[in-house]
């Protein structure tokens, strides 16, 4: 009943929030009406530390829409909001389950509550679990009392009847109530989450650490071949990088010279050999430590062979940002140039736990456990970050080229820095992209001011200081 | 004989539930002439008939069909979430792709509801057969 009631109202307040609303203020409002519905209804679950953490991941990411509204601060806080709910029914799964578990519970928790309700329920029990007279009574007796009243003080009191009147339910349509509705099934998703059971279990089951027992049987001649392969394959990938490193680091040095096209080519192809390079590295050292030979007595040689190529694939990473630095500095931060520093992070990360893979003998599922746990952490600290406003800044003040195009097409996260560049630097912008930037500033702050409560981001709050 | 007459009925149940959404959704839109709309519900039926009878035959019934060794609950609990996210991500790509247009969000959630409680229909077991699995 409780549960009832409880989603009941907080669909209504949905559709208050976001009937024909854009993102704002209103999305920070839902994000604390979720986690208090979840509270309310699993208390138990939010004493632990593992909820909390995820709430307030949840609640920060969500924060962070209202303050910059961007594409990439929504897109966090709905992936928080499905690693909250995949860790509410299992605390011992890892993230990449949680995540699953979580989209999955958002989508179609009630589906599958309704299949089991369905299975369990005989006819009998369905007649008596639909009590229409207890409902009527409930809801329709109270409502018809209160609407007498309300016309009996009408009546009596000229200033009640004034304020009574001021009320305008108008808003209440078929389309309100079919978003309505949409919340409804939305919360009540979120109200009961659910597991993929064949995934979470298979997960429980798995450890971090490879299992010998598990690992079929091999002849010692056939590890000592499987050995001598590995060994003359990493020796020869070894020389191949080391050589490549070796011309690149000679390129580099003409790099800082060269034209913005060539430069361009330079780091795009530098990313695409490092992509697959590390692809091939990883699977290479995955399919000779995939069993047997992390126990082999005489496999140091491979596992230091391994290690160099992890090594200098490190190198490569390193050179690879070196050249996009340069990128940058020459023609300032992009996207795609910010996209190309995550990724060498990411990679630095991949390679790190690979190592510690080979050399503490764990298992496939470590990688991949370890390493989504580290892009999510990346991804989160990412929404903190106003991204609009960091590339505009950097390349106003600090590139030596700057695409002021580029900049007007971003979203209105800059259109301060942008109308401030344009009104110091007139000789730096032709009269078509100082009309662009003026009329993208004149349409924020007008859009700004017809805002309504639900749609307020923190710039209203800036502009009304 | 049993599973086409699985089929039949679920995208029988399936169409009705489409259409009175699809109904609704069109009431809801002001633009739409009232008059029109109960032809509307009478010719989507027959196409969300066919549509539906399609979709459970090639999406549906060879996971019914090939698992013989899982009773049908075991079935539904393995393959339902793959399938629900699989046709979540298929509809949400074509609402993004056609820039959340309103027609097609409408068309797109009536189809993943309709979807997700053919499922529902489909696997639905009645407590005989239940108990008799257990019993197995």
């Amino acid at each position: 009943m409780l549960k009832k009631i409880t989603l009941f109202i907080s669909s209504f307040l949905f559709s208050i929030l976001f009937y024909g609303k854009n993102i704002g203020l209103n999305y920070l409002l839902f994000s604390i009406l979720v986690i208090l519905l979840l509270a309310t209804l699993q208390p138990k679950k939010f004493k632990t530390k593992k909820i909390l953490i995820r709430t307030l991941y949840y609640l920060a990411a969500s924060t962070f829409v209202f303050i910059y509204n961007s594409s990439l601060s929504i897109f966090v806080s709905i992936v928080s909001l499905f690693a909250l709910l995949g860790a509410l029914p299992t605390f011992k799964a890892s993230l990449y389950v949680e995540f699953l578990n979580g989209c999955y519970t958002a989508i179609a928790s009630s589906f599958t509550n309704y299949y089991h309700h369905m299975l369990e329920e005989t006819e009998a029990v369905k007649k008596k679990n639909i009590n229409y007279s207890y409902w009527i009574k409930t809801i329709g007796i109270p409502i018809l009392i209160v609407g007498i009243f309300i016309l009996l003080y009408s009546n009596a009191n000229p200033n009640f009847n004034r304020i009574v009147s001021t009320i305008d339910l108008s808003f209440i349509n078929l389309k309100w109530v079919l978003f309505t509705l949409l919340g409804y099934f939305i919360l009540l998703n979120f109200s009961d989450p659910q597991t993929i059971q064949p995934l979470t279990q298979m997960d429980s089951e798995t450890e971090n650490q490879l299992d010998k027992s598990t690992i079929p049987m091999q002849s010692s001649t056939s590890l000592l071949q499987e050995n001598q392969l590995g060994i003359i394959l990493l020796i020869s990938l070894n020389l191949l990088i080391g050589f490549f490193l070796t011309t690149d680091l000679f390129y580099l040095r003409s790099l800082i010279d060269v034209a913005a096209s060539d430069l361009s080519k330079s780091v795009h192809e530098g990313i695409y050999a490092l992509i697959t390079s590390l692809i091939f590295a990883i699977i290479i050292i995955l399919y000779f430590f995939r069993g047997n030979l992390n126990y082999y007595k005489k496999n140091q040689h491979l596992k230091t062979l391994a290690t160099i190529w992890i090594l200098l694939n490190v190198v490569l990473v390193v050179i690879t940002a070196y050249k996009n630095y340069l990128y940058v500095t020459h023609y300032g931060f992009t996207y795609k140039r910010i996209g190309v520093f995550i990724y060498l992070f990411l990679s630095s990360v991949g390679l790190i736990t690979t190592y510690i893979k080979v050399h503490a003998r764990y298992n496939l599922w470590y990688l991949l456990r370890k390493n989504i746990h580290i892009a999510f952490m990346i991804l989160v600290f990412s929404s903190v970050v106003n991204w609009d406003q960091l590339i505009t800044k950097y390349n106003i003040n600090h590139a030596q080229i700057t695409d002021i195009d580029y900049l007007i097409n971003l979203s209105n996260n800059n259109v301060v820095e942008l109308k401030e560049y344009v009104e110091n630097n007139k000789r730096k912008t032709t009269k078509q992209q100082a009309e662009r930037i003026t009329k993208k500033y004149l349409a924020y702050t007008q859009q700004l001011n017809v805002n309504s409560w639900q749609e307020f981001t923190y710039d209203n709050l800036k502009i009304k200081k | 004989m049993k599973t086409l007459s699985r089929t039949i009925v679920t995208a029988a149940k399936a169409a009705l539930l489409a259409s009175f959404l699809l109904s609704l959704a069109i009431r809801a839109l002001e633009s739409v002439n009232f008059n029109s709309v109960p032809l509307i519900f009478i010719l989507s039926i027959i196409i969300t008939f066919i549509i539906s009878f399609i979709m459970i035959l090639f999406t549906i019934v060879p996971i019914y069909e090939l698992t013989p060794k899982l009773t049908v609950i075991q079935k539904f609990n393995k393959y339902f979430p793959l399938y629900a996210i699989v046709f979540f991500l298929a509809c949400t790509y074509i609402i993004w792709n056609q820039n959340f247009d309103a027609i097609t969000n409408i068309i797109f959630i009536i189809a993943y509801i309709t979807a997700m409680q053919s499922w529902v229909w489909f696997f639905k077991e009645n407590k005989k057969n239940i108990e008799k699995n257990e019993n197995n």
